[in-house]
């Protein structure tokens, strides 16, 4: 590349070159992050190594006049690129990234476009959420000086990238993750169900269109989408979803309002009150017939009760959020159908729970499973499949005091202590996140051994 | 103590996860058994020591630090003052890490060690990876009731760095029937790892007791290198 060229020493020239080191200094940490993301800075530096030997040629053979308007093209793109480069590095550097997180997202998605990627990254907010972004390259790629094959490359690019927002302070808790895994991918496949530009299930259902309150009209879009994505992760990974989804955000509620640990009928613009979302998801559940649920089932009836507090409007709330709480309430059924239409075929079956709870027992015993592959019914696991049942097991383990107390007898506990004192299970909890990672990472490594060298 | 056969690790291997003999592997790649060894991985984890951010080891100022941290509620302190001492670094399959002449790397293995109450493993180094210059254990002894991925503790004794990769066979485990089952019930310190773990000096009873002695030279320097 021919840095020297005078054109490349001003503005444009500064920043195109900024955005290149951005990202070479960020390759050289991408050994630790998932393969979409090094693929996909790798394929960004391609794109910049080329649009700047473009540009230096178009530089050189301009009039005055034209090389205005080369280097204001420049410019424009330049500016992209630095935008894009600076979102697609944000909190993706962490070293405590599930990095075996992604495939095992991938393999549970019914859809993935090849024009499409999800990155899972960290950012300093308190909620997990799900962000699109289009490709911001497509804006420029006609200002670009003609020439193959550039806008070809921008082609295979992906057109759509969806972050799966993961908040710094719950990055080493894998369990919660399970929000990702189940919750928020269910937006990520809405969005790309349609580019993103608007909800299928929100278009699809049209609820609230008939109001001319603007503000109950834009809260059932809001509540739509979010009861979609709980009876989808209900669908993806059965009753842990819902054990995990109301701990959760008993959690949020207790640090958001330092309120005691119980859910209490709450509602906000975003998403409506929490236990609203566990009468939906229980009825969900139930009609996907489970059974008995073993070691999870006292948390599971403990999460009906509180649930049972939903069937009715909270009675100090705005008459928009009520008029909003009939609208969606009414839609119960409506939501479910889109759920089973638009996220994946695939449901969490009794045969998965049923070795889910196997190999919960493994995990109490402190140890991580990862190989277990032919437990259901002889037939071999995906990495997907192995991981919600990972989840799961965890969630079995977390939830029941006998497990908790098994594992906490496994753990070095500090003198004076033993495994039934509360912090003793404290610490088990903390060690049974780690336990849950390297079984996750134990299964990526299968999946990643080469097949040549697998023996039965 | 007697020696495992290849046979008695294969039967074990196989046995019933709820077995109390089971030997538990996982994943089970590949498995190299041969002679009563059984070879295992070099993991993707590793931890090398930021030589430019502190003098040296001072296993003695470690325990008063952390002593006098706890002491004043900022225990969090020393364990930040660790990780600034010690870079992790993720390496997947496929990629390298490369292992510099005389440098002490701490890696572990790419399988979970699930050992029974009654048997016990010695981690040797492979002829192999040693006629490169590649210690791969110093602390050898896995105790009978071990769970975890072994801490393999890396050295290079060679003059030529080499580069290492996540999957290759880097040591292998001899096991031992161990004849006081009792003793698998004390869980060690490292018990449940699924990292390289760094030393807990800490943790031991013994040093802080030698720690608390007066100290003539009333040395103050600052080495944190161990885990609080």
């Amino acid at each position: 590349m021919a840095v020297e060229y005078p054109g490349l020493r001003g503005l444009p020239g500064a920043r195109l070159r900024a955005c290149q080191e951005l990202l070479l200094e960020f390759e050289s940490d991408a050994s630790r992050l998932p393969e979409e993301v090094s693929r996909i800075l790798g394929s960004l530096r391609a794109i910049l190594d080329q649009a700047v030997d473009r540009f230096e040629s178009a530089l050189t053979d301009a009039d005055p006049e034209e090389r205005q308007i080369v280097e204001r093209s420049y410019l424009d793109f330049a500016n992209v690129m630095g935008r894009f480069a600076e979102l697609m590095t944000e909190g993706t550097d962490d070293p405590y990234l599930p990095v075996d997180l992604l495939p095992a997202m991938a393999a549970s998605m019914s859809r993935q476009p090849e024009s499409h990627a999800m990155l899972p990254r960290t950012v300093s907010e308190a909620g997990y959420s799900t962000r699109s972004h289009d490709r911001p390259l497509e804006q420029v790629a006609d200002q670009l000086p003609a020439g193959p094959p550039l806008d070809r490359q921008l082609l295979d690019y992906p057109q759509w990238i969806t972050f799966l927002d993961i908040p710094r302070s719950f990055r080493d808790s894998m369990l919660t993750h399970v929000i990702v895994l189940g919750h928020e991918l269910a937006h990520a496949e809405d969005q790309f169900a349609d580019y993103g530009y608007t909800s299928p299930v929100v278009n699809g259902l049209e609820l609230g269109r008939d109001t001319d309150d603007e503000i109950v009209a834009g809260l059932v879009e809001n509540w739509v989408e979010e009861l979609f994505a709980d009876v989808a992760a209900v669908r993806r990974l059965g009753p842990a979803a819902i054990v995990l989804f109301a701990e959760y955000a008993t959690l949020i509620q207790v640090l958001g309002a330092s309120l005691p640990a119980t859910l209490l009928l709450k509602q906000c613009a975003e998403h409506p009150p929490a236990e609203v979302r566990l009468l939906l998801m229980f009825t969900e559940l139930d009609e996907l017939g489970y059974g008995d649920l073993g070691a999870l089932q006292p948390a599971i009836d403990h999460w009906r009760s509180v649930a049972a507090e939903g069937t009715a409007p909270p009675p100090d709330a705005p008459l928009e959020f009520k008029r909003a709480d009939e609208i969606i309430r009414s839609a119960f059924p409506a939501i479910r159908a889109a759920a089973k239409r638009l996220v994946s075929s695939k449901v969490y079956s009794r045969a998965h729970f049923a070795r889910a709870l196997v190999l919960a027992e493994r995990l109490a015993d402190g140890v991580a499973p990862s190989d277990e592959l032919t437990l259901v019914a002889g037939k071999i696991m995906s990495t997907g499949e192995t991981v919600e049942d990972l989840y799961t097991a965890a969630t079995v383990v977390r939830s029941s005091t006998e497990h908790r107390r098994r594992l906490a007898g496994q753990i070095p506990l500090p003198e004076g202590t033993n495994a039934t004192d509360i912090a003793s299970e404290a610490l088990a909890l903390r060690k049974l996140d780690e336990l849950l990672a390297r079984a996750v990472e134990g299964v990526r490594i299968w999946e990643d051994w080469p097949k040549e060298l697998r023996t039965a | 103590m007697s020696v495992l056969s290849t046979g008695e690790i294969r039967r074990r291997l196989t046995l019933p996860h709820d077995d109390p003999e089971r030997i538990t592997i996982t994943p089970l790649l590949s498995p190299h058994l041969d002679a009563g060894t059984l070879d295992v991985r070099l993991g993707r984890h590793f931890v090398t020591f930021r030589k430019t951010r502190y003098l040296g080891v001072n296993v003695m100022q470690t325990i008063r630090d952390a002593a006098r941290l706890s002491a004043t509620g900022r225990r969090d302190q020393l364990r930040i003052d660790v990780g600034r001492t010690v870079e992790r670094t993720y390496v997947r399959l496929g990629d390298e890490f490369v292992l510099h002449p005389y440098q002490l790397v701490l890696a572990c293995t790419l399988e979970f060690l699930s050992l029974p109450a009654d048997v016990g493993a010695y981690v040797l180094s492979r002829s192999t990876t040693g006629r490169l210059g590649i210690l791969s254990a110093t602390a050898t002894f896995i105790h009978p009731g071990y769970r975890g991925v072994p801490t393999l503790e890396l050295v290079n004794t060679g003059e030529t760095a080499v580069a290492i990769t996540p999957g290759m066979r880097i040591a292998q485990l001899v096991f031992e029937l161990a004849q006081e089952s009792e003793e698998a019930l004390t869980r060690g310190r490292y018990q449940l790892s699924t990292r390289p773990e760094i030393a807990r000096l800490t943790n031991d009873p013994e040093l802080q007791l030698l720690a608390s002695l007066d100290r003539p030279d009333g040395h103050t320097s600052r080495t944190p290198v161990a885990e609080a």
